[in-house]
């Protein structure tokens, strides 16, 4: 219901209220507290780049607030430079200290990531307080100079503490916020969603997700860093009690109140907490009491943050309306499919050779001297009984595990043991045999981040909005599209991946994998799960995709799938290959037959 | 040689409330995943019930222990009842419940404040204060209790989990809730359950180590922060991993302060859980699979 | 249209917390108290609020000053400078106070110094002892005795009666600042320091530092550490057979040490500059019974009454009976020519005296040495000029 012009409208009368508060008749008192709630509001985004979009946490970033405070301070009051310089250091300190703690910590999940960033937030804790020498110890540091605008004192005594200091917050805020919200979005938006999601698929369409998951994190501890600059120079006093772990807490607390990932939820949320904790404070001794209720009030009546209610009543709205904006984006395109899309020659060259494979998992010889190849234009199908070590085989050439001995040669060049992304870059794409799709991604935003790396732009071009960048968006769209008109999912365009029906999930993660333009795609167990009717058309989908040149190696159960897809076959029998033939090779060989237990093919394929 | 059998005999003693602490986290992760911030306060709760019967009403140490555990385990069964199960229902996030289990804990040390007092205040112990000197090693009796009371508390849950078909329900009700309703376990009741052995072991961690700490408001932060590390140390979930993490954080503890510095132990702990934690990303004895979603 | 309904119900919302947090004054001289409420300084504060109210009660029924009733507004710092500097703002620029006691913590005090200095609000902090607080702002003073001050009374007489003297101390503002200023003394007093540990301030478990203050052969323990921790370790200290004088500051006089060390603190020392059988201490102790059904032991009480007491003289002189304002050049002005003022706070004949230049209550000859005995505490008087 809001439309475009009504939301520019009410920004811009955000923003003028914004800057015309100190006009407003305040208080010098209030006019402090807005200042707090937008050093918190900075702090609590920068927390929210990191747990809302890349879904990790940290309990530690009321560390990183106090280190970039003492950075800082120190900086300015020994007289090394000025406030203005002295924060942007401040912000490269702490986003140096993120990414060396990133490093080692971002191979942990879960509670176990969010142990290890406040097991560091009370280490340093303990720095600030036992490094009295150059922090002060717990009586703090004392004498931080105002920071000067040609030469005016921005916290001049005629105005009290406050002065033009709120100005300078309040940009400092607005331009984070923007920086946040461009990230966030579009392409590198994309990117940031597809880690969090699923790393694995991330990495399978060529994303490194560890300078992703790294550079975010060290991002974010950046601005808590500028956050702890802007502090130090408000309050020109620090000590330690101000970035202990429960600060790290209550920084989280204003981000779950605003709603995670929105970057303005933190805000209000921010502001919310501020409000509360002042309002609390003349109840005395039962302040706590009363302070924790709230804190549950506010929860049980917004579990999703107050941007989770507004989401809730827009989307009411829109139902209401019709929902005319999701229709308009899934109006069908007029590109030609064909046309769109690339094609590779289809030669007799081998494309992908294996030889002398193995891998090791403890007491199990999983993979054992794997030879076979595979050539450009065909349809190779990988079979093999339970356990026989199909997966590990393709995870072994693709670069998710690494095999112990053995060469893989793709296209010409050894790729054994490159990393996942590496080899997902040099044309091989895959699918996985439990779906991993881009969750919170709609249809169209998983193909079109796969496509990011074909349609390439700087990464500085694409923030800025250079023209460069928003053609390769252009193209990158419309190969995007004609891949799902393909594909056949041209009418789910803006549909969150999740909301999709199963067999569609299977057919929009090959989809993806095709956007990458790869000349090899792998595919686990494409067909498992399906109907008979639903196999059908992706045996179709396959071949016109083989059509175009695409090499395509699939493993899969379904005998009956396979035969008839397939141009040749190999099988595996305990990590060793026993036959490599033409499906019907394949079908009467004596040693194939036996590794199936006896049965024959043709009851094998009906067991499927 | 006798310093540093002395100082094992304290880190044992510190590692088994720990453990104590971490085998309440673990129990209430298990069936719901949850991270429970009033860990903590659950156990202050207890000393400060051990404060009043024991303290005040000198009831007998047994009675006491029976009423800690009930009245902070139907407590946290309450606050389960009344705050996170409307939660989930309205499909919160779990960091929703995680931040009201924070503000639990700020509200139990409000509460505490209010009705204790201040100040830290004695917690009786059911055995004598004179001192057992065993081969020059002096032996508080207190922390036989302490050590014993935890080793039985292991031994049950290990019996419970092992033994019981409630037990093992309650571990597939973590896992996987769906599968587990599919087989007639009812995960509701089974998080009921570990809510009310959650909170109740928390208190007895609390209620014994009250006479050696003292019993005060704000003692649960520090406790809490201890038992999660403990229990991440050990591995998230896993029952023999609360004990080996307590033991650990115990060692680290009190080694730590007494042969590197006393004024970093606490930041010698956490440096050591980081190290382990990034060699062993799950903790020493929990599964790859089990880390908690993000959060 | 219910999106922009809520965000004006937001709007509106948050108007009245701003509103709602400027609380109006009328014809009472507004007295704001800085004092912490909740967490584990809160102890410190209640007394001394509780000494405060009885003192403002009394006033009030003696009519007021220049014809006003005097009316706290206590605010919680919590021990947090950004709390405290939250309040000061309140009390600076929103409220509006005719006078400013508190902090109580140290760090808190020089968190909200610049604001009191840059408004010129005279502040008289209470419990704050660290030695930098009425440094370089002529706005603010200090009741309690400095860590200067205990510290010249305890190293003097540790130097005395010590061969080898150790410190404890836990990493609390209060700790690592006493600790410092200790140090320094012992050293200018070429004084035998063999060894110095630190605890965090309610730990579990206190073997590992006795042990190597046993190691260390330690006879003399300056122990600067808060109640709970002090009994603490008197009982870890017996139990290890360590049988060294164990000596601390004012807050071994918290009424727990007795409780909780159950005889095991008997004949440790401490300093302080209260003595409660001085009539003024005696007289102000019995109407805080009758008030409070309580006898506080330690001197929070005295110096939050004392604050109360020294602001009021001051305030008869800078006030008018019209304005519920006072001039606070005009307090200041008061407050620095407070000459012989016998408060309930200091020992023995000790007088507080300010100056423009010199803004702390209390010197050494405030101060006395008591000793834990049974389930007294009794003075040492003169012994620590020894």
């Amino acid at each position: 219901m809001l439309s475009k012009n009504m939301k520019t409208v009410a920004t811009a009368v955000l923003v003028v209220l914004l800057f015309s508060l100190p006009l407003l008749p305040l208080t010098k008192y209030q006019l402090h507290l807005a200042n707090l709630i937008a050093i918190s509001a900075i702090l609590a985004m920068s927390l929210d780049l990191l747990f809302g979009y890349l879904g990790q946490m940290s309990l530690a970033h009321a560390g990183f607030y106090g280190v970039g405070a003492y950075a800082a301070a120190l900086l300015t009051t020994h007289g090394i430079m000025s406030f203005w310089l002295a924060t942007p250091v401040a912000m490269v300190v702490c986003g140096l200290v993120g990414v060396l703690l990133g490093l080692p910590a971002l191979r942990l999940t879960g509670f176990y990531l969010a142990m290890a960033t406040m097991a560091f937030g009370i280490i340093l804790s303990t720095l600030f307080v036992q490094s009295v020498d150059l922090t002060g110890g717990p009586n703090g540091l004392l004498g931080i100079n105002p920071p000067q605008f040609f030469g005016t004192d921005l916290i001049g005594p005629q105005k009290g503490i406050v002065g033009n200091y709120y100005y300078l917050l309040l940009i400092a805020g607005i331009a984070t916020y923007l920086f946040l919200r461009r990230l966030t979005s579009g392409r590198t938006g994309r990117i940031i969603t597809a880690v969090r999601d699923s790393t694995l698929a991330a990495a399978a369409v060529g994303i490194n997700t560890r300078i992703v998951q790294i550079t975010i994190f060290g991002l974010s501890c950046a601005f808590a860093g500028l956050a702890g600059s802007l502090y130090a120079h408000l309050i020109l006093y620090i000590s330690p009690e101000s970035f202990t772990f429960t600060n790290s807490l209550l920084a989280l607390l204003a981000v779950v109140f605003g709603g995670i990932g929105t970057i303005w939820g933190p805000v209000i949320g921010s502001a919310i907490l501020t409000i509360l904790g002042e309002l609390t404070r003349s109840f005395g001794a039962y302040q706590l009491l009363f302070y924790a209720a709230a804190i549950v009030f506010v929860i049980m009546i917004v579990p999703h943050g107050i941007s989770g209610l507004l989401r809730d009543i827009a989307g009411k709205v829109s139902r209401r309306d019709g929902g005319t904006a999701s229709r308009r984006s899934a109006a069908p395109c007029d590109v030609q499919p064909a046309a769109a899309l690339p094609s590779f020659e289809a030669g007799k060259a081998t494309l992908l050779s294996v030889h002398g494979l193995s891998k090791r998992f403890g007491g199990l010889q999983a993979l054992q001297d794997v030879g076979f190849e595979v050539r450009a234009g065909e349809i190779k199908a990988l079979i093999g009984p339970n356990g026989s070590g199909k997966t590990t085989l393709f995870n072994c050439i693709s670069g998710f595990e690494k095999a112990d001995t053995g060469r893989v040669d793709f296209s010409g060049k050894a790729i054994r043991n490159l990393a996942a992304y590496r080899i997902a870059r040099a044309g091989m794409a895959r699918s996985f045999q439990i779906v991993q799709l881009f969750t919170q991604l709609t249809v169209a935003e998983n193909v079109l981040l796969a496509g990011q790396r074909v349609y390439r732009a700087s990464l500085v071009g694409t923030f800025l909005g250079f023209s460069e960048a928003t053609r390769a968006e252009r193209e990158n769209i419309a190969a995007a599209e004609a891949l799902l008109v393909e594909a056949g999912l041209h009418e789910r365009l803006s549909h969150k991946a999740s909301t999709l029906p199963y067999g569609r999930q299977r057919i929009l993660e090959i989809a993806r994998a095709l956007a990458t333009n790869p000349r090899l795609i792998l595919l686990d167990e494409p067909a498992a799960g399906l109907n008979t009717g639903e196999a059908l058309q992706l045996a179709d989908y396959l071949r016109r995709v083989r059509d175009r040149g695409v090499t395509i190696l699939v493993v899969e159960h379904n005998m009956a799938f396979v035969m008839g897809l397939a141009d040749s076959v190999v099988v595996l029998d305990r990590g060793r290959i026993i036959a490599d033939g033409t499906p019907a090779e394949v079908q009467n060989d004596p040693g194939v037959i036996a590794a199936y237990l006896g049965t024959s093919p043709a009851e094998a394929a009906l067991d499927a | 040689m006798s310093d540093f059998l002395q100082l094992l005999v304290g880190a044992v003693t510190l590692g088994a409330i720990y453990a104590l602490i971490a085998l309440g986290f673990n129990l209430i992760f298990a069936a719901s995943r949850l991270m429970n911030f009033a860990q903590g306060d659950l156990a202050m709760l207890g000393a400060m019930v051990g404060v009043t019967l024991a303290g005040t009403l000198h009831l007998p140490f047994s009675l006491v222990v029976l009423a800690a555990v009930v009245v902070v385990g139907l407590l946290f069964l309450a606050f389960n009842l009344g705050v996170l199960r409307p939660l989930a229902k309205r499909n919160a996030t779990l960091t929703s419940m995680v931040m009201a289990t924070l503000a639990l804990s700020m509200f139990l040390q409000g509460a505490a404040e209010l009705i204790w007092g201040r100040l830290e205040q004695a917690v009786p112990s059911p055995v004598g204060s004179t001192p057992l000197l065993v081969g020059g090693i002096v032996i508080v009796p207190h922390y036989l209790v302490v050590v014993g009371t935890s080793a039985v508390a292991f031994l049950a849950m290990f019996f419970f989990f092992r033994r019981t078909l409630t037990g093992k329900a309650l571990l597939a009700t973590g896992f996987e809730p769906e599968a587990a309703r599919l087989v007639g376990i009812n995960p509701v009741s089974m998080v009921a359950l570990t809510c009310f052995l959650g909170g109740g072991f928390a208190a007895l961690g609390g209620l014994i180590i009250g006479p050696i700490t003292f019993a005060a408001p704000w003692m649960g932060l520090s406790l809490a922060v201890k038992g999660f590390a403990a229990s991440m140390l050990g591995g998230l979930g896993s029952l023999p991993g609360a004990l080996l993490g307590g033991l650990i954080v115990g060692l680290l503890e009190t080694f730590g302060a007494g042969y590197v510095s006393s004024a970093y132990s606490d930041a010698i702990i956490f440096l050591a859980l980081m190290l382990i934690l990034f060699v062993r990303p799950a903790g020493l004895l929990g599964s790859p699979l089990v880390t908690g979603e993000h959060f | 249209m219910k999106v922009p309904s809520i965000f004006s119900a937001l709007l509106l919302a948050s108007a009245a917390g701003f509103a709602a947090l400027t609380p109006a004054a009328a014809g009472d001289y507004v007295v704001g108290v800085i004092v912490p409420q909740s967490g584990q300084t809160a102890f410190i504060g209640d007394s001394a609020l509780k000494a405060m109210i009885l003192r403002a009660e009394q006033i009030n029924a003696e009519g007021g000053i220049n014809g006003h009733k005097i009316k706290l507004d206590a605010q919680d710092e919590k021990c947090n400078p950004t709390s405290a500097v939250n309040i000061a703002q309140e009390f600076v620029n929103g409220s509006g106070v005719a006078g400013v006691l508190g902090p109580f913590c140290s760090a808190d005090s020089i968190a909200v110094k610049p604001i009191f200095a840059r408004a010129k609000v005279v502040d008289l902090t209470v419990a704050s002892t660290a030695d930098a607080i009425t440094k370089d702002s002529k706005w603010t003073f200090q009741i309690a005795a400095p860590d200067g001050v205990y510290a010249q009374t305890l190293a003097n007489y540790a130097a005395d009666h010590g061969k080898k003297i150790a410190i404890l101390n836990d990493t609390s503002a209060f700790g690592l600042g006493a600790y410092a200023t200790v140090d320094k003394v012992l050293k200018q007093r070429n004084a035998n320091v063999v060894a110095h540990e630190q605890i965090t301030a309610g730990q579990a478990d206190l073997t590992p530092q006795v042990l190597k203050l046993k190691q260390a052969g330690a006879d003399f323990v300056v122990a600067l550490v808060l109640g709970g921790d002090a009994a603490k370790l008197c009982l870890t200290s017996r139990d290890l057979g360590f049988k060294a004088q164990l000596a601390g500051q004012t807050a071994w006089s918290f009424p727990n040490v007795l409780s909780l060390s159950k005889g095991a603190c008997d004949g440790a020392i401490f300093t302080d500059p209260f003595d409660p059988d001085k009539p003024e201490a005696k007289s102000m102790l019995d109407a805080y019974q009758k008030r409070w059904n309580d006898r506080p032991q330690s001197y929070f009480a005295a110096a939050g009454w004392d604050a109360l007491s020294l602001w009021a003289e001051a305030a008869k002189k800078a006030g008018t009976a019209g304005s519920d304002e006072i001039d606070q050049e005009k307090l200041l002005d008061a407050l620095d020519n407070t000459k012989g003022y016998k408060g309930v706070m200091g020992v023995g004949d000790a007088t507080i005296n300010f100056s423009a230049t010199d803004h702390i209550a209390l010197d050494v000859d405030g101060t006395h040495l008591r000793r834990i005995q049974g389930d007294k505490l009794i003075s040492l008087g003169d012994e620590k000029s020894k």
